[in-house]
């Protein structure tokens, strides 16, 4: 990840590009023309991407096949490439389809695209939503504006105490797995579980704040996804703004499910193997998508049963397996993520020697188990509970001035009393 | 509504959103501020408890040593309240930290010694004294560890304490007569930090509303515990002061190189330290202060490392400058990081780079 300013020149290149192919493409009435101007945009910012980002992975690949000499590029992967990138792309491919109409003002166009609070790391926006609200005359709006703080301060609250705690034993753990086995290995998923979406949807909530104050609304990327049901319900809310786009632009193109079976499945399976790659230049997370996949071509099974009693063994069930899948997402590479799954469960035969070792290896306390529920679990299972049926943070700002600025202040108060704030960044600033 | 009375309303709305952020964010950091105040566990902002050990101390009492008190505030205390300026001084890490009358047999002497000593707190401890007396002392024994000379050395402790610092800057600036500047140093104001508020909510857990007061001096009457003697020097807890098993074993643990302050990273000694360092000795001789360099030994087992299988090859540069620049100003260099040249073992260490009171005694004398 790099934040050097040379790269400024990429997203300038992705943007002028994008932009250029969309008026083009709206300007000209001949198709082939039209066609042209999109794979010349697809070519230009997916080439960019491949570059920086897949180039070294896909020639160390083929040298595993091939008896060829790989020569590898020194370069840094320049932050917030995946994201922009795809941002861009469905601009042109909305204009294309003649969704939206193509933005003629370059200053007005390169801010859809680099607008700070979600350049980095999403959400990934559609222009249809967002372009129209950098062109209109933005005007302050006070219950807007507190909404804003009480999601950064929120985000910052998933961040820095639930997520860049847990990632303290989840680094640990996996940056040795060898060095671990049973109990130690699946805490410290559970762990990873938790971390990746309080500092993924912990970013998103200071985006979407942030904007805010702009009076400016991004996309909601998260929604409760640990209280899904299957897999079709997590991804319709883990990571929206990715999953949609995948739909809109990569299933749907495909044939989506308007197709044979066997078909819908390649696709379905080929959609999230692509997505999976979207994360990172490694197997592992090509593996993860692939079971992400796998797990939706079953999900029928859950989407049919509707009582109480079998959506909480959902719930249970689908989080179990995401939890697993992490697994892939989270290991260097495929050999660790192997026995990570082959000795998470052993010992498992005496329970209490099971849990007593794992958590001594880990140096976790019983005080240490009782601060991670009741400070880091609890508040974010009781926030995601609500929020499944109500918009918690519309109903805070509308609360009296005095009320809801205790709400912040305690907040900010318990970030500053358990927060790690040593250096750390955002696990998908990598992506 | 007409538009302009809406732009007048949002106009207000706006300046009073800001003035309830406003008042929000002061109020947090005034909690903040009042408990890194009035707490201030490691007295990086008020010197309270080094003033009470420092006031028993220069009395001719054994001083115990409380748990994470603050070095450095003790020296800045110490120095405060001397009466008269001693004859002889040490300054340097905690590897100097014995020398003193019984080790050197100087009468007139005191140890200031800080654990992790880098080159800011040669500065810091003789700019006290500057600052204190308008002249340094008539003799200065350096100890002289290698990483004080290591560029990246991640040492930061001389900059908590607001004297201590200071002193620090006024002495160097009077020295290299140039601004002190510290880019590599993260700063960080004591007051406002987020780090020091949470440490000092630890020790609100810990000891409750004692937090809040300070800690009484305790005259030491126990060799059971580590204790300050009053000539500054140390008296390390009685598990670690006397050879014994455990203490031995220990030491003969060490499997790999020195780590300590990253100096396995140390290629060469640094540019820009090796200034600081020489400025230093030239403004002290031309002082007409009399220099002594001491190098306390790393223990046999450490040194099989150090030497044998070269883990940290810069140490044998380090000795030989040491050694150089005592020759070539007159300087006595007493000591070696070599523990084989006094015919040292590790039963007279206390861990892999201090050597004991008796191992001292021994190095001091050859």
């Amino acid at each position: 990840m790099c934040w050097n300013a040379k790269y400024v020149l990429l997203i300038a290149t992705t943007t002028v590009v994008s932009y250029a192919c969309a008026i083009f493409i709206e300007k000209t009435a001949d198709t082939k023309r039209k066609k042209a101007a999109l794979l010349t945009a697809l070519f230009v910012s997916v080439g960019i991407l491949f570059v920086f980002k897949y180039y070294n992975f896909t020639i160390a690949t083929i040298a595993c096949v091939l008896p060829i000499k790989p020569v590898y590029l020194d370069f840094l992967l320049p932050v917030g490439i995946s994201f922009y990138t795809f941002q861009t792309l469905s601009y042109v491919a909305d204009v294309y389809k003649g969704k939206i109409k193509a933005e003629r003002n370059l200053i007005v166009y390169a801010t859809f695209v680099s607008f700070f609070p979600q350049l980095v790391a999403g959400p990934i926006e559609r222009s249809a939503n967002l372009l129209p609200q950098i062109k209109r005359e933005n005007h302050f709006d006070y219950s807007v504006a507190w909404e804003g703080i009480l999601l950064i301060t929120w985000g910052l609250y998933k961040k820095l105490v639930i997520a860049d705690n847990l990632a303290i034993w989840v680094d640990k753990v996996y940056g040795n797995v060898f060095h671990y086995q049973g109990f130690s290995l699946l805490l410290a998923t559970l762990f990873f579980t938790f971390q990746i979406y309080c500092d993924f949807s912990g970013y998103t909530d200071i985006a979407r704040g942030s904007a805010k104050l702009f009076n400016i609304e991004l996309m909601d990327n998260f929604r409760s996804p640990y209280f899904a049901t299957g897999f079709k319900d997590f991804w319709s809310r883990w990571h929206i703004s990715l999953s949609t786009w995948f739909r809109d632009y990569v299933y749907i193109p495909l044939g989506g499910n308007r197709v044979s079976k066997m078909r819908h499945a390649f696709n379905l399976f080929i959609t999230f193997l692509i997505s999976g790659l979207w994360h990172g230049a490694n197997w592992t997370f090509v593996l993860w998508g692939g079971i992400h996949g796998i797990g939706l071509l079953c999900d029928n099974f859950f989407a049919k049963r509707n009582n109480n009693s079998f959506r909480l063994f959902s719930v249970f069930v689908t989080f179990s397996l995401v939890m697993l899948a992490w697994v892939f997402f989270r290991s260097s590479n495929i050999r660790d993520a192997i026995y990570v799954f082959g000795h998470m469960f052993s010992g498992l035969a005496n329970l209490k020697l099971y849990f007593i070792d794992g958590l001594k290896i880990l140096n976790i306390s019983f005080l240490t188990i009782v601060k991670i529920s009741l400070v880091y679990f609890l508040p974010l299972v009781i926030y995601d509970y609500i929020s499944l049926k109500k918009n918690i943070i519309k109903l805070l700002a509308e609360q009296s001035w005095i009320m809801r600025s205790a709400i912040i202040f305690i907040i900010a108060l318990l970030i500053s009393i358990f927060g790690h704030v040593g250096q750390s960044s955002f696990v998908y600033f990598q992506f | 509504m007409d538009v302009a009375c809406k732009s007048e309303i949002r106009n207000l709305q706006f300046r009073l959103f800001l003035g309830q952020v406003t008042l929000l964010i002061c109020l947090f950091l005034i909690t903040v501020l009042s408990i890194n105040y009035f707490v201030d566990a490691s007295q990086v902002i008020t010197t309270k408890s080094g003033t009470n050990m420092a006031r028993l101390a220069l009395n001719g009492k054994v001083v115990a040593v409380p748990k994470n008190y603050n070095e450095r505030v003790f020296q800045v205390s110490i120095i405060e309240q001397m009466q008269s300026m001693p004859e002889t001084i040490v300054i340097g890490s905690s590897r100097g930290m014995y020398l003193g009358k019984d080790t050197t047999g100087i009468d007139s002497i005191y140890n200031h010694c800080v654990s992790g000593a880098c080159m800011e707190d040669y500065y810091a401890l003789l700019g006290l004294y500057d600052k204190k007396f308008s002249r340094l002392p008539k003799r200065i024994i350096i100890e002289v560890s290698p990483w004080v000379f290591y560029e990246k050395n991640p040492a930061s402790r001389w900059s908590e304490n607001i004297a201590y610092r200071s002193a620090c800057k006024f002495f160097y600036e009077k020295v290299n007569r140039e601004t002190f500047i510290r880019t590599n140093l993260k700063k960080e104001n004591p007051y406002i930090s987020i780090p020091y508020f949470q440490y000092n909510m630890e020790a609100i857990k810990e000891k409750g509303g004692k937090a809040f007061t300070t800690q009484p001096a305790k005259e030491s009457d126990n060799t059971l515990e580590q204790a300050d003697y009053p000539d500054g020097t140390i008296r390390y807890a009685a598990s670690l002061e006397l050879p014994n098993p455990k203490r031995f074993e220990k030491v003969k643990s060490t499997n790999h190189g020195v780590s300590y302050q990253n100096v396995h990273k140390m290629k060469q000694i640094g540019g820009m330290k090796k200034q600081n360092f020489e400025s230093l000795i030239n403004y002290l001789l031309k002082k007409d202060i009399e220099v002594t360099f001491y190098l306390q030994p790393f223990s046999v087992t450490q040194c099989k490392f150090i030497y044998d299988k070269n883990t940290n090859p810069v140490f044998k540069d380090v000795e030989r400058y040491l050694n150089e620049t005592g020759k070539k100003y007159g300087i006595r260099v007493i000591g070696s990081y070599k523990a084989r040249n006094f015919g040292l073992d590790d039963n007279q260490f206390i861990d892999f780079m201090h050597l004991d009171k008796e191992g001292t005694r021994k190095v001091w004398s050859m």
